[in-house]
């Protein structure tokens, strides 16, 4: 079964959207643990 | 063509920058051999998340990919390639839990073997994992001193010392810690580029609607998902990545590294959801490369990714793709350098009689040395290890069911798993393209040897290796108690851990499979 333009499209922008939203995703959470574990070490 | 002093001056700020903070964040937070090769409970899920995706992404994704929809059978044989990488990382969401549960305080998949199992088997898993590894990290040098050298010119020995170096000085002085760290920031920098990337080509190229309708015209099979070469190159990829991931230290690192259990499920669940779309659109290129009828004569498939590229943007652009390369194989050969040195430094304490931490640690450290001195010995070579790597693929392929059996089965022994090893590979033997040479000289097999072929050489290892370990299994009236490994694997900061009894004596008594 040939795949036609759509699907290669949704494959292909689906592709590149993953990816953009899994880096947003993952920014959130390293800052947000960076965050954690600076308020976690002792002062001082 | 880009100068290689840019390429060259790119490189040398890159890798001082990763090395640079490699040196800042691990600066007094290494204590102990424990911190140096395990970093126990240290990550939360998005680190672990973006060290497994930096880890697992190396060069070869430029390259192997788009190699696979070029030549190996388009769409179905990317799609492959895509679940065969992302696969993996969802077996250890299953893995991994039960890996801590047994082994809270584990370092190494050798060292489960060797209480699980025996000496036996886990020498074989030993050399077979460290094989499997260095073949990998070689590739990878390999891959980019050819990369750089093509590019612009810049000597392979070089390019091969730079990397090597760099990666060296923060993984010898922060050990594991230093790879989570860069591994994390360098993910952070390569998923843009990855995006922004891919889409621009497609952009630049006319849109998906246009490189459809070149594909279409010139190689319309490759757009075929059901087309057979893809599905069974699909398939075979899946069988071999899968094998080979199950026997890489460097996740059984990250499943200790991560904070807990369900840490370890997010951080493993999203590097899979990452790596697919990953392969998908470098695998894309290699369409691409044939819509365009750049692979054929005058072009190779395996460079179908940089072809594409070339044709689609200007040349200044290389620079932006050699940033990414060269960030590609830091993360990998930072991941790989302190995985085979965490393997050889565990097993210490069975070789030496009670070393300290002081010692192990120096050992980790000498270790680490040993294996970038090795790599960059064969990266500056620019030896193509493509056979070694599918024979790697293959031995791991034929070990890694026995040896994961053991930690959900009481019956599982070394017997069973080493002869379970043997006939797989034998098995697969018959049938691996690669080595027909070889094995069609044995007197009377040679003349009687089915076709060639890897998804039934890599499928009768895989399969064959775990029904023999099965079958010897519940033949044994022997049984192993799983609690044991929790005792006889201890930290390795604490001193050696109590004389233990061979994995063969001291049986549980008879009952049924652990839960």
């Amino acid at each position: 079964m040939t795949i036609g333009a759509t699907t290669l499209a949704v494959i292909v922008w689906g592709s590149v959207l993953l990816v953009a939203l899994l880096f947003v995703y993952l920014v959130a959470l390293v800052i947000q643990e960076a965050w954690d574990r600076r308020a976690s070490e002792p002062r001082g | 063509m880009v100068t290689t002093a840019t390429v060259l001056i790119l490189t040398v700020v890159t890798l001082a920058v990763f090395t640079g903070l490699g040196l800042w964040y691990t600066r007094g937070k290494i204590g102990s051999v424990e911190d140096f090769i395990t970093a126990r409970n240290t990550t939360g899920a998005g680190m672990t998340a973006a060290t497994l995706i930096a880890s697992s992404m190396g060069a070869w994704i430029l390259f192997s990919p788009a190699e696979a929809g070029a030549a190996f059978g388009g769409i179905a044989a990317v799609l492959g390639y895509g679940l065969g990488s992302a696969i993996p990382m969802l077996a250890f969401i299953w893995i991994g839990p039960r890996i801590r549960a047994l082994i809270p305080e584990g370092h190494t998949l050798t060292e489960y073997v060797r209480a699980r199992f025996g000496a036996g088997l886990h020498l074989y898993v030993l050399v077979v994992s460290i094989s499997y590894m260095f073949v990998f990290l070689a590739a990878e040098m390999s891959g980019i001193s050819g990369a750089l050298g093509l590019v612009a010119g810049v000597p392979t020995w070089l390019t091969a010392v730079l990397i090597g170096g760099f990666v060296l000085i923060y993984t010898i002085y922060g050990g594991l810690l230093a790879s989570l760290f860069t591994d994390t920031v360098q993910t952070l920098v390569i998923l843009p580029l990855v995006a922004v990337g891919f889409a621009g080509a497609i952009w630049a190229l006319g849109g998906v609607g246009q490189v459809h309708a070149d594909v279409l015209a010139t190689a319309p099979e490759t757009l075929d998902i059901g087309f057979l070469p893809g599905l069974t190159f699909g398939a075979f990829v899946i069988i071999a990545i899968l094998g080979a991931e199950m026997m890489n230290q460097a996740w059984w690192q990250r499943i200790y590294a991560a904070k807990d259990t369900a840490t370890l499920r997010r951080g493993f669940a999203m590097a899979a959801v990452a790596i697919l779309p990953m392969i998908l659109l470098a695998g894309l290129f290699g369409l691409a490369a044939n819509g365009l009828g750049l692979v054929g004569e005058g072009g190779s498939a395996s460079i179908s990714f940089f072809l594409v590229l070339q044709q689609a943007f200007p040349t200044w652009v290389t620079v932006g793709i050699v940033l990414l390369a060269v960030l590609l194989v830091m993360s990998t050969a930072d991941t790989l350098f302190n995985a085979i040195s965490s393997l050889i430094t565990a097993d210490l304490p069975t070789l030496v009689e009670a070393p300290d931490d002081r010692m192990l640690t120096r050992a980790a450290r000498g270790v680490t040395l040993a294996v970038a001195a090795g790599a960059i010995f064969i990266g500056a070579q620019g030896y193509s290890v493509l056979q070694l790597f599918l024979v790697a693929d293959l031995l791991a392929a034929a070990t890694f069911l026995p040896m994961l059996q053991g930690l959900w089965s009481t019956r599982a022994n070394q017997a069973g798993a080493l002869a379970g090893s043997v006939v797989g590979l034998l098995g697969g033997l018959v049938f691996f393209p690669t080595l027909r040479g070889a094995v069609s000289q044995i007197p009377v097999l040679g003349a009687r040897l089915p076709e060639a072929s890897f998804l039934h050489a890599f499928l009768i290892a895989a399969v064959g290796s775990a029904l023999v370990a099965w079958l010897v299994g519940r033949l044994s009236s022997t049984r192993y108690d799983l609690d044991r490994l929790a005792k006889e694997i201890g930290r390795l900061d604490q001193g050696p851990p109590p004389t233990a009894p061979s994995p063969d004596e001291g049986k549980a008594p008879a009952g049924g499979e652990a839960p």
